[in-house]
């Protein structure tokens, strides 16, 4: 396997490849960073172009763009508050109040590194560790499943902040607007209408460019025209040095790391929910908890982190079992199918130099971040800025509509986004968190079918819930993190 | 008292009971999650409702900082998703860019010429030359 | 009022030009797959479109309007202009089945035929250790066990689900079907052991089958299956009538011209004679079937009116 790995790494460095992976990096931060659109769409547009090309081109450009623009959703989260990815949701929480307190030049080194910290470890955990992980995903059941989407609900606890009602009934929102469409499990229409749209439910991407990065624009569009640049922002300092950063950071890289990696080995989650997780876990453990959402760096760390984290570890279920976790997977190994390669257990070994050789670009983009990145970021993204914001307000909508309209093809969507925009707006201004409902939309359903699914299994046997011993290991990390919580909040009232 | 909690926990309630109400007709267990929301959902809405009544200071804050921008906008959005299907994708959204610029307070021609038409000409290349992605048709070309 | 006249006239005389089969297609064509990109039908239409577009002289894109089990891109065909330039491609149960379960506003009369690509048939296969290794064995095993094995399934109402509860019925068999989003799901739950049998389309399996790590024992179309010599089609079991396949075809906007409609079933005969086309189709367990017109049409309604009748007896038909 280890030659294997060597030859493959030759392939890649041919000059064809690398040019596809730095075009693709480059391309992807700029995908990532332009709000709407987004990685599935430019992934899903790209490849047929590349068809007739060698697949390692192909790939080369898919890895690029995916790690690329998990670090590029991260610019605009940071400068304007406007995720550039859903996945750069959890980014926008601390990322610009540091803008606003003029860190915005640290916000996007602390970003830039710890995607491409993140995108690294996740890389290797592929190429070293993929058999093992891929069994985890198989001892995964509809049991273990509704067991993960409980803990990742509970910590919904963590994130509601001060007010409980108001986090509560976003989390519950958030599972209403999940729920609506057909249900897998029984067929039955709910919460439709007899309205053919609502059929196949909200659409996700749209609900989330909606809720999160409509409101953003709308309060700009408000304001007094000006400019958002400011140089100030950009000067490096003291603190953003290389080494400073690593001491730092290392605890929230490591465990933002290992969340990525295991939310990405189960298909159907994805980088939202490793980046929210990693954040959840971030303030939890953090002395101040209360400095989160203020403009605390290791938010930032921990959500960027987080998602690039997911990345090169939700291929591993679909490289070694050919069961695609998430859209790009499926994308890339339809492009596999195309160019005649079986997805499958026999893909390592039939096709070594092509999987391999997809890992290694996996790895390098990911360190690409860290020369490009920065570079980029700081000298020239950050010139969209100096735009007065009469004119950001709508070229940025239009970008929005053209990347909603190209995921279905369908201008109801439009609508919708906007429909999704007003309700994040207004309840904003409530001061309701808009962070529950992204929880309540992604886990709510997954709750709720892998629940049912493992009654339907079990015969409606309840016990089967407690005696699996994965379930058991995730039911006791729970207890854990629950306790430890209670704990925090006694201690502190008794002592405060 | 704080009107403005007192009047969404009255909207989250109501989303609440509709919830319970409609859902309670779902076939057997797909109801069970729908209902359960619902019924959450009015009870915390009862909670922040009572708890506004409660609450002694008048708290006021703004809906919107500059509602006629605000509508401005929406209204701008709506025609342009309207108009988008009828007179094609570039033609559309250059008629958005500019009305919407001048709405919201820019003042300066040649700023929003010079920025539309390299916007304009930038989503072009991109999309009509590189990904070969078809959008709305202009309709000085329909057939 | 004259220019107005005149307006009208160039209109008329440029429709006639355009609807003229001699130069169609003169413009590119949008071909929307109701499925997202990636998967089984998305691949083979992209993979088609590639030997399409130099049999068409022009250029196609294709689409992906996925959603509501593929009826949201069915419907905005069925609502396209049938001028040709937008044509749907997509696999039978949007066509078939989804009718039958949701609110749509497309029957398959109301689509016009252009022609049918290629058939792949469903798969039951179950764990090298179960007590079955023919097909015989394997229904014998069922039915002396009811409701003790589970099967998993591409969803309620999904083709698959009814192509297994048409064998199961014909056997008085009663297996607990577990609904999954889709193949890769089923497949997931299948190899980890949560479920007993994987009920799916072939490609995803065809690795496993193949190592020895499953057995498939059935497959669901009448002939059986080179690419799974240890499954037996339903002919060789007695039962050729209850074939319920997986098929891919080509449909127009109602109204579309049937010289264009020609034009473009010419083009994918031709395509289909490609052998790295084929080869492709091959590894995805699929062969090609090229049926025209009137023909599909007819195929069309028989499986339409039989999956109703099946939906029906199953409780599970709304429309």
């Amino acid at each position: 396997m280890f030659d294997a790995m060597l030859h493959a790494f030759g392939v890649i460095m041919a000059p064809a490849s690398m040019l596809s992976m730095l075009v693709g990096t480059l391309a992807g931060i700029l995908i990532g960073a332009l709000p709407g659109l987004n990685p599935v769409m430019a992934i899903a547009l790209m490849l047929p172009l590349t068809y007739s090309f060698d697949p390692l081109i192909a790939l080369g450009l898919i890895a690029g763009i995916y790690n690329g623009s998990m670090y590029g959703g991260a610019i605009p989260a940071i400068l304007l508050k406007i995720p550039g990815t859903p996945s750069a949701i959890a980014t926008t929480f601390d990322g610009y109040p540091m803008t606003r307190k003029g860190m915005g030049g640290l916000a996007l080194k602390t970003a830039c590194w710890s995607s491409a910290v993140g995108g690294t470890v996740s890389a290797i955990a592929l190429m070293t560790l993929a058999p093992p992980l891929a069994q985890m995903t198989l001892a995964f059941g509809p049991t273990e499943y509704f067991w993960v989407a409980v803990f990742g609900l509970t910590s919904i606890a963590v994130l509601v902040g001060g007010d409980l009602f108001k986090g509560m009934l976003a989390a519950l929102l958030g599972i209403l607007i999940g729920l609506v469409g057909v249900d897998t499990l029984s067929g039955e229409e709910r919460f439709t209408f007899d309205n053919l749209y609502l059929i196949g439910g909200f659409p996700l991407m749209v609900v989330l460019i909606g809720l999160y990065a409509v409101p953003p624009i709308l309060e700009m569009a408000e304001k007094q025209n000006s400019a958002h640049y400011d140089p100030a922002n950009f000067r490096t300092h003291k603190s953003s040095k290389a080494l400073q950063l690593i001491r730092d950071y290392w605890r929230t890289w490591s465990k933002s790391s290992i969340i990525g990696v295991c939310v990405g080995i189960l298909p159907g989650a994805g980088g939202n929910l490793a980046a929210l997780l990693s954040y959840n876990e971030a303030k939890r453990n953090a002395k101040e908890p209360e400095s989160f959402g203020q403009g605390n760096p290791v938010g930032v760390a921990a959500a960027e982190c987080g998602n690039s984290a997911d990345n090169a570890s939700s291929m591993i279920p679909a490289l070694t079992l050919g069961i695609p976790g998430n859209l790009i997977a499926a994308l890339v190994l339809g492009a596999l199918m195309i160019h005649g390669l079986q997805p499958g257990p026999r893909l390592f070994t039939d096709s070594a130099d092509i999987v391999f050789g997809f890992i290694w670009q996996l790895l390098l983009t990911s360190l690409l971040l860290f020369v490009l990145g920065g570079m980029l970021a700081t000298r020239l993204f950050a010139q969209v800025l100096r735009l007065p914001s009469t004119l950001l307000v709508p070229t940025t909508l239009v970008l929005m509509s053209i990347g909603v309209y190209t995921i279905n093809g369908n201008t109801t969507d439009l609508y919708v986004m906007l429909g999704f925009g007003l309700i994040g707006y207004l309840l904003n201004r409530m001061d309701f968190p808009l962070a529950p409902i992204v929880l309540g939309v992604l886990l709510g359903p997954m709750a709720e079918s892998n629940f049912r699914l493992s009654m339907l299994i079990s015969q409606n046997d309840w016990t089967l819930f407690f005696t699996r011993p994965i379930s058991q290991g995730i039911i006791a990390l729970l207890l854990i993190v629950l306790g430890s919580q209670a704990l925090k909040y006694y201690r502190r009232k008794c002592g405060g | 008292m704080n009107y403005r909690d007192f009047c969404t926990g009255v909207l989250f309630f109501l989303l609440g009971i509709g919830t319970v109400w409609y859902g309670k007709d779902f076939y057997d267990d797909s109801a069970y999650i729908p209902v359960s929301v619902g019924v959450l959902m009015s009870l915390f809405a009862l909670g922040l409702m009572l708890r506004s009544l409660m609450n002694s200071q008048l708290i006021q804050m703004r809906l919107m900082d500059h509602p006629a921008k605000f509508i401005a906008t929406l209204t701008s959005c709506i025609g342009y998703f309207v108009l988008l299907p009828v007179a094609g994708f570039y033609t559309s959204s250059t008629l958005f860019i500019v009305t919407l610029a001048l709405l919201i307070g820019e003042r300066r021609p040649v700023v929003i010429l010079s920025i539309t038409l390299v916007f304009i000409t930038a989503l072009y290349l991109l999309f009509a030359l590189v990904l070969k992605r078809s959008l709305p048709v202009e309709f000085f070309l329909a057939v | 009022m004259y220019t107005v006249r005149l307006l009208g006239a160039c209109a008329l005389a440029l429709a006639c030009t355009t609807a003229l089969a001699s130069n169609y297609p003169n413009r590119p064509i949008e071909i929307i797959v109701p499925a997202p990109a990636g998967g089984g039908t998305d691949s083979v239409a992209r993979m088609l479109n590639q030997y399409l577009e130099p049999e068409l002289k022009q250029s196609a894109a294709i689409i992906n309007v996925a959603g509501g089990g593929g009826a949201i891109g069915v419907n905005q065909v069925s609502r396209a202009r049938p001028d040709g330039y937008t044509l749907l491609s997509t696999w039978n149960s949007p066509i078939t089945t989804v009718p039958h379960m949701q609110r749509v506003q497309y029957s398959y009369d109301s689509l016009t035929p252009i022609t049918s690509i290629s058939q792949s048939a469903y798969t039951l296969c179950v764990k090298p250790d179960f007590p079955a290794d023919t097909a015989e064995e394997f229904l014998t095993e069922l039915q002396n066990n009811p409701s003790r094995y589970t099967y998993g399934n591409d969803g309620v109402g999904g083709t698959m689900r009814l192509a297994a509860e048409r064998i199961f019925a014909a056997y008085d068999i009663q297996a607990r079907a577990i609904p999954f989003g889709g193949a890769g799901e089923t497949l997931q739950n299948f190899l980890g052991g949560h479920i007993d049998i994987y009920g799916g389309s072939i490609p995803p399996v065809l690795p496993y089958a193949q190592d020895g790590q499953a057995k498939c024992l059935i497959v669901t179309s009448a002939s059986d299956n080179p690419a799974l010599p240890q499954a037996s089609g339903l002919e060789a079991l007695g039962h050729p009538e209850l074939e319920t396949v997986l098929w891919r075809m080509m449909l127009g906007p109602n109204g579309m011209s049937e010289a264009h409609a020609t034009v473009i079933a010419d083009a994918v005969a031709r395509a289909l004679e490609n052998p790295e086309l084929l080869e492709f189709l091959a590894k995805q367990g699929e062969v090609p079937v090229l049926m025209r017109g009137e023909d599909l049409r007819a195929a069309l309604k028989n499986e339409s009116e039989a999956l109703g009748e099946l939906l029906g007896q199953l409780g599970l038909k709304r429309n």
